[in-house]
């Protein structure tokens, strides 16, 4: 696959973070988006193209798998072990790059104050 | 009343092609079908539709699935030919533009699973080309070589369309 796919280097794009925090609990593509739109305040929002390219994507990389029996127009998902971890590595990650962030602006602010 | 264009576009212009069906439905033509090239358009009143295009290389297993979760985000699913589905939405003027790819990383896939439809198409009119230049030249074994090749080409994609339309038939039952 291409190097700058963020799957194989362990990261979440931030679709992916949103969807997989999603299925932390089962749910099918509807109320991901519903889900992800009243966490964010609408702030955050997935076009249909993206959700279910991102789906599939993490579908095959097994960081989710199907639940139930997958019959009916919704197919229903859900985080798997693999999944789980990932998402809590990148919430690190992600803690991380906010901590930088603010340790940069803090000394800048104290220089100013 | 119906409308018949012929217009052909190339696979990196699906955004040409989307400006033009929204254009199309901003003079009152609103598109309903595309093969090989013809649009048809159906003549009503003017709408405010955005028209999107999305390429599906995988399988259409899900096909029902795929396009349920563009009808759960309000649109459309208007035509597809091949692996190109053509949706719609309409447009509440204070809202900005409607998109299906919300982020570039999976708008990529898109172009990525293009590609790879492309790139079989290619090999194969390669192969057509070497076939017509090889055989100027004195080099017997090169052509003998083509032959076996272009036998077992040959009988794999009679195999395949064989075997996949079996598949179909058996799905439509």
């Amino acid at each position: 696959m291409a190097r700058n796919d963020s799957l194989e280097t362990g990261e979440l794009t931030d679709t992916s973070f949103y969807i997989l925090l999603s299925l932390v609990e089962a749910r099918h593509g509807y109320l991901i988006m519903q889900n992800i739109e009243e966490l964010t305040d609408g702030g955050f929002s997935i076009g249909p193209a993206s959700m279910y390219t991102t789906i599939k994507k993490l579908l095959s990389a097994e960081l989710i798998e199907q639940y139930g029996d997958g019959k009916g127009k919704r197919k229903t998902y859900i985080a798997t072990d693999k999944g789980l971890k990932l998402l809590e590595k990148d919430i690190k990650r992600r803690e991380q790059m906010i901590f930088h962030a603010k340790q940069v602006l803090n000394q800048k602010g104290d220089r100013l104050g | 009343m119906k409308k018949r264009i012929f217009r052909l576009f190339f696979a990196w212009q699906d955004q040409a092609e989307e400006k033009w069906l929204t254009e199309m439905a901003e003079q009152g033509f609103h598109f309903s079908k595309y093969k090989f090239g013809l649009y048809t358009f159906k003549k009503a009143e003017a709408a405010d539709y955005v028209y999107k295009l999305d390429y599906k290389g995988s399988s259409d297993q899900d096909l029902e699935e795929y396009v349920t979760f563009f009808e759960d985000a309000g649109w459309e699913h208007v035509d597809r030919f091949h692996g190109w589905h053509y949706f719609r939405k309409v447009k509440n003027g204070s809202e900005e533009e409607p998109v299906i790819y919300s982020d570039r990383h999976s708008e990529s896939q898109k172009y990525k699973s293009l590609v790879n439809f492309l790139i079989p198409i290619f090999l194969m009119t390669v192969a057509i080309f070497l076939t017509i230049i090889v055989p100027n030249r004195p080099n017997a074994s090169m052509i003998e070589v083509m032959k076996w090749l272009y036998i077992v080409l040959i009988s794999m994609y009679v195999f395949a369309i064989v075997r996949v339309r079996l598949k179909v038939r058996k799905l439509q039952k």
